[in-house]
């Protein structure tokens, strides 16, 4: 029997997935020439080549604008809605790359970098990933470089937070997998766009739904499914840390989109989404009322990720097209504000001491008032004052959560907003308390001054954003 | 429909034999039934690329794993050595656990009575799924595979290069002067001890 071979991919196809592609290779470089290079040029070869794929990435990828595409037979799409989503991937990976300089040992780093940029590579795929095949691939080789970087650092809590990482994660991609496995037995297809056809047994795509929805909460960190990430989020390297906390996030907030928006028939949303907008709520409350009690600002800023997800997951309740433009707006606003506040820990981490822990910022308002500065207004940002990014952020996503009928949405946003403050205003009063015995650290003087330019760029965007909330338009009919 | 139910009931033993045993020279040897009472359940569902494949992989190269794990570990011949019972503490959760999973499964099934396929089954590229020598065939799966899942291929293997490349990463040795690649200092190795002893005169 001859089968009707049909193998229409062209040029065209392999033009879609470029964005991705070359951040895979200029990996690839990043690891030659570390091979080939003196070891003093190393770490900012490294560093170096890296951001340039990246930017290279993005160029091309912002070239495909008006031209969605819809590349290897429904497997990936290029259009406004990934390449915002490839887009939020490369900034935070570029600004991550910032705060690497002094990340790992100097025969690793090469491969650290590397290895962030094969995650960034995977984040990107699933922000394009059209197919559940895709969806799965992405998540995997995202999660797959960022196991073995978790467990880059000495120290043995780093060891831990791989291993948990890497047990707890293998678990939620089961029952991602087994999801897929069903919706694959009911629809006959793993292509997202056949979920709109009658599914054989409507039970098997209920439970299927749930399922996948359960393993993407877990790599989303929301609130039932979120018990790992503050002990991974402290035991991995603070670089590694940053990169997940948007990265990780990104990239399955556009499976989620995609699938809310695009891939379910209009009779079963409000059904097979409930959940969803459930677990947000959840979050919300869970993440702020978790960070009250954290004297750690790895775990602090994990758990404000938890509930920052929340928020942004609340603002697709009812699936309207103003929620996913404003959840992107918010996506966008936390990867600033979060990096941000990083970008700060890295400047005051020395050798052996991540300066993360909250005596490191006892009394910084007297010894470098810029940086205590910058980092209270990051922290205003991501309570969500005035005149920040995310005061208007969060005051679209409750405008359209009333608007929709989610009200009680609005109603928990508030109350998560107001325990917020408190967690994060326990830092501002470390860093300007004069307390009696405070210890005089000396003053630290940063290996290099690339966290100094991203400290500088999140500030810049955190503001500009707040000032002028520009949310991308029209991207709804290119999720499909 | 016989021929299912008798390598359900294998599949099922061979599994709990595995996770029973207290050598693991034993559960290898239940996971290797296990494992090719699987490929025959795949060659009698018309899915012989996956049979093969799960001989090959499966059953051939990852069983070979374990065993030179094993046998490197020389731990492996004796038996386990047994921690605290914790049985007693995990048994509430995993039952109602187990339940509740399998209250789903029995749920969706029912859904659908067993019976003749449904009259719209989806196509494969060979012909109708269901039919024989179609869905999950050598030649349906090559199709597949170079046609509609081309770029899942290609992912797949840049996912295991990036694998190959962590491991590597994550365990290279920590010495704290690496030299430069070529200049690998000699001495580890004569230090080690040489494994046979030349017997005293």
């Amino acid at each position: 029997m001859t089968p009707h071979l049909i193998v229409p991919f062209g040029s065209a196809d392999w033009a879609a997935v470029a964005p991705p592609t070359v951040v895979g290779v200029a990996a690839l470089v990043v690891i030659l020439a570390d091979l080939m290079l003196p070891r003093r040029a190393r770490r900012i070869s490294a560093i170096a080549i890296g951001i340039v794929g990246l930017i290279v990435a993005g160029i091309i990828a912002l070239q495909g604008w008006h031209h969605p595409y819809v590349a290897f037979g429904g497997a990936f799409i290029e259009g406004g809605f990934a390449i915002v989503f490839e887009g939020i991937v490369i900034v935070a990976a570029i600004f991550s790359l910032c705060m690497s300089y002094g990340f790992a040992r100097d025969d690793q780093i090469g491969g650290a970098i590397a290895l962030m940029l094969w995650s960034a590579t995977g984040a990107m795929l699933m922000a394009g990933a059209a197919s559940l095949m895709m969806i799965f691939l992405g998540l995997e080789l995202l999660s797959l470089a960022l196991y073995c970087l978790c467990g880059l650092a000495a120290r043995a809590s780093a060891r831990e937070a791989a291993l948990k990482y890497l047990i707890l994660s293998s678990t939620a991609s089961g029952f991602l997998l087994y999801g897929m496995a069903l919706l694959f037995g009911a629809t006959g297809s793993v292509a997202l766009a056949a979920l709109a056809n009658p599914p054989i047994s409507a039970a098997l795509f209920d439970i299927g739904c749930g399922m996948f929805l359960v393993g993407l909460c877990f790599k989303l960190s929301l609130a039932p499914f979120h018990v790992w990430t503050p002990d991974v989020f402290e035991g991995a390297p603070l670089p590694v840390t940053a990169f997940m906390s948007v990265v990780t996030k990104a990239g399955a907030l556009a499976a989620v989109a995609r699938f809310a928006y695009a891939a379910l028939p209009q009779r079963d949303h409000a059904a097979i989404l409930i959940p969803l907008w459930i677990v947000a709520a959840i979050s919300m409350i869970v993440g702020n009322v978790g960070a009250l009690a954290q004297t750690d600002i790895k775990r602090l800023l994990a758990y404000s990720g938890i509930a920052q997800l929340g928020y942004i997951v609340a603002a697709m309740a009812g699936t309207s097209a103003l929620g996913l433009r404003y959840a992107i707006f918010y996506l966008g606003a936390y990867m600033f504000m979060n990096l941000g506040a990083f970008a700060v820990v890295t400047l005051l981490s020395r050798e052996n001491d991540e300066g993360s822990r909250l005596a490191s910022f006892a009394g910084l308002g007297y010894r470098q008032p810029v940086l205590a500065g910058l980092m209270t207004f990051f922290l205003l940002a991501l309570a969500g004052l005035p005149p920040t990014a995310g005061f208007i952020g969060k005051i679209l996503i409750l405008a359209t959560d009333v608007n929709t009928g989610y009200a009680w949405l609005a109603v928990l946003l508030i109350v998560g907003t107001a325990i917020s403050v408190y967690a994060y205003f326990k830092i501002v009063r470390a860093m300007y308390a004069r307390t009696i015995g405070t210890p005089v650290l000396p003053r630290f003087v940063p290996a290099s001054a690339l966290p100094w330019v991203g400290v500088a760029l999140c500030a810049i965007a955190t503001l500009g954003l707040g000032l002028y909330p520009f949310a991308p338009s029209d991207i709804l009919p290119l999720v499909r | 429909m016989s021929l299912f139910y008798l390598l359900a009931v294998i599949l099922i033993a061979s599994a709990i034999f595995t996770i029973t045993q207290k050598s693991p020279v034993y559960s290898v040897v239940g996971l290797l039934v296990n494992f090719l009472a699987l490929a025959a359940l795949y060659f009698t569902l018309n899915a012989e690329f996956l049979g093969v494949i799960q001989i090959v992989i499966y059953s051939g190269a990852i069983l070979m794993l374990f065993v030179f794990v094993i046998a490197l570990l020389s731990s492996g011949v004796g038996p386990f050595r047994a921690g605290p019972n914790r049985l007693p503490r995990i048994a509430a959760p995993a039952l109602l656990t187990t339940l509740v999973a399998f209250g789903f499964l029995i749920f969706g099934i029912a859904q659908r009575p067993f019976g003749p396929l449904p009259p719209h089954r989806p196509t494969s590229f060979l012909g109708n799924v269901g039919d024989p020598n179609v869905f999950g065939s050598v030649g349906d799966f090559g199709v597949a595979l170079f046609t509609v899942q081309l770029l899942p291929f290609e992912v797949t293997a840049f996912i295991l290069m990036v694998a190959v490349i962590g491991v590597v990463l994550i365990a290279g040795d920590a010495v704290p002067q690496p030299t430069l690649g070529r200049h690998r200092p000699q001495k580890r190795a004569a230090e080690r001890e040489p494994i046979l002893k030349a017997p005293a005169p």
